[in-house]
């Protein structure tokens, strides 16, 4: 019955009304459906951060915790989702940093080249079932994403994932948008140098013995 | 030829440019097989990135937590009822009860015994006639098909006996004919 009395249309409270009541009054129902709202948006964007559903979904308790505990720190004037966003992307990286100091730590011979493209942090640490799905598509892509470095993978996963406007990128992660946009296409560019050769050898799997794919100077007798 | 910049088409690929600057780049495109390769490539990276689907959620107890509110709630009403219908019901004796029930559920039970033996025994005459009646059936076609055989037999037999008799009295009687009849003269 509740949630029929606060549909959109009969008057419901927008986001920034809702955290406000968080803010100024400890307002539980607001901030549980506050929750129910963002829960799935921060649970992709995390899953999608750290490459991995399950840790993205501690990440997405973790970011309504912190919610919580910073209501106080909220400015009414700002975008909530904005907020919320930034909270959660905290989170990530203090999670992917955290990640890397156990790399380094096990595996301290390596650990100058870990900061390499071309590094994969995931698919070392990465089960069976990851290693048996290795020539599906969506594997490629996700680890496709996870060599890219944060601040290039942090704008793909928020544009492409997220659909959300290039302009609302640079308000949240506070640079200009012209940054945004080369960022983004170094990302593609980087994306596509990994992807392009590798699903064309999954999708073909003769392709690099077809005499059509030997150079040509490999006919020159 | 000058290209635009990278940055400059990532607004053209997700659609964001204005409207001059889209056609601009769209102009450049047609010209620039390149830069028409470099954003095809780009766009067909973006479509393979769809290919990764997050696994699906775990239900969390939160999610839970109305059905199960529900459910308590039911199960309580539920307790609640049965134990008022309970406390509220009257005594009853036991022994006054079947004292008054026995009688005529002993004329029931007969009854209904009597009426399943009824239907039993005719039950069982019928399938015994049906038997007996089939038994009788078959047996009749067998000694048809036996007597009927017998009868062949001795028809075929008969036959062939009568022919050789009439064979036999041909014989006698050209053999009869010549005996009597008188000898040529030898002169």
């Amino acid at each position: 019955m509740k949630g029929i009395l606060t549909l959109p249309f009969l008057g419901a409270k927008t986001d920034e009304e809702a955290m406000c009541q968080v803010k100024l009054h400890d307002d539980h129902h607001e901030f549980d459906r506050l929750v129910k709202r963002w829960e799935q948006p921060i649970r992709r964007l995390c899953s999608r951060m750290v490459g991995d559903s399950h840790r993205g979904e501690d990440l997405k308790q973790d970011t309504f915790l912190r919610l919580f505990e910073k209501r106080k720190d909220y400015q009414p004037k700002g975008r909530f989702s904005t907020f919320l966003w930034r909270i959660a992307l905290n989170l990530c990286y203090d999670e992917l940093r955290r990640q890397k100091r156990r790399r380094e730590l096990l595996n301290p011979i390596d650990s100058d080249d870990n900061n390499e493209p071309g590094y994969d942090p995931v698919s070392e640490c990465s089960g069976p079932d990851t290693r048996t799905a290795e020539l599906e598509e969506g594997e490629l892509v996700r680890r496709a994403v996870m060599q890219l470095p944060e601040i290039y993978r942090v704008v793909v996963v928020l544009r492409h994932f997220e659909d959300l406007k290039l302009c609302r990128i640079a308000e949240i992660l506070e640079i200009p948008e012209g940054t945004v946009n080369s960022r983004m296409a170094e990302a593609l560019v980087r994306l596509s140098r990994i992807l392009e050769p590798k699903l064309k050898n999954a999708q073909d799997p003769f392709a690099s013995v077809s005499p059509l794919n030997l150079p040509r100077e490999s006919f020159v007798l | 030829m000058n290209h635009p910049k990278p940055e400059e088409w990532v607004p053209y690929v997700y659609g964001e440019t204005s409207a001059t600057a889209r056609r601009e780049l769209r102009a450049h495109l047609r010209q620039c097989q390149q830069c028409r390769d470099e954003v095809q490539t780009w766009k067909r990276t973006l479509n393979r990135l769809d290919s990764w689907k997050l696994s699906r959620l775990r239900v969390s107890p939160d999610m839970l937590f109305p059905v199960f509110k529900f459910a308590a709630a039911a199960a309580v009403m539920l307790a609640v009822g049965i134990s008022i219908g309970r406390a509220t019901a009257p005594k009853v004796d036991l022994n006054r009860l079947r004292q008054a029930v026995a009688p005529e559920v002993q004329r029931q039970v007969s009854l209904q015994m009597d009426q399943m033996i009824r239907q039993e025994v005719a039950r069982t005459t019928a399938l015994a006639l049906a038997s007996g009646h089939r038994y009788t059936d078959q047996v009749a076609r067998e000694l048809y098909v036996m007597v009927k055989k017998d009868i062949d037999t001795v028809a075929v037999n008969t036959d062939a006996s009568l022919r050789d008799t009439a064979q036999q009295l041909v014989r006698l009687a050209d053999y009869n004919q010549a005996a009597l009849s008188p000898v040529p003269n030898q002169e």
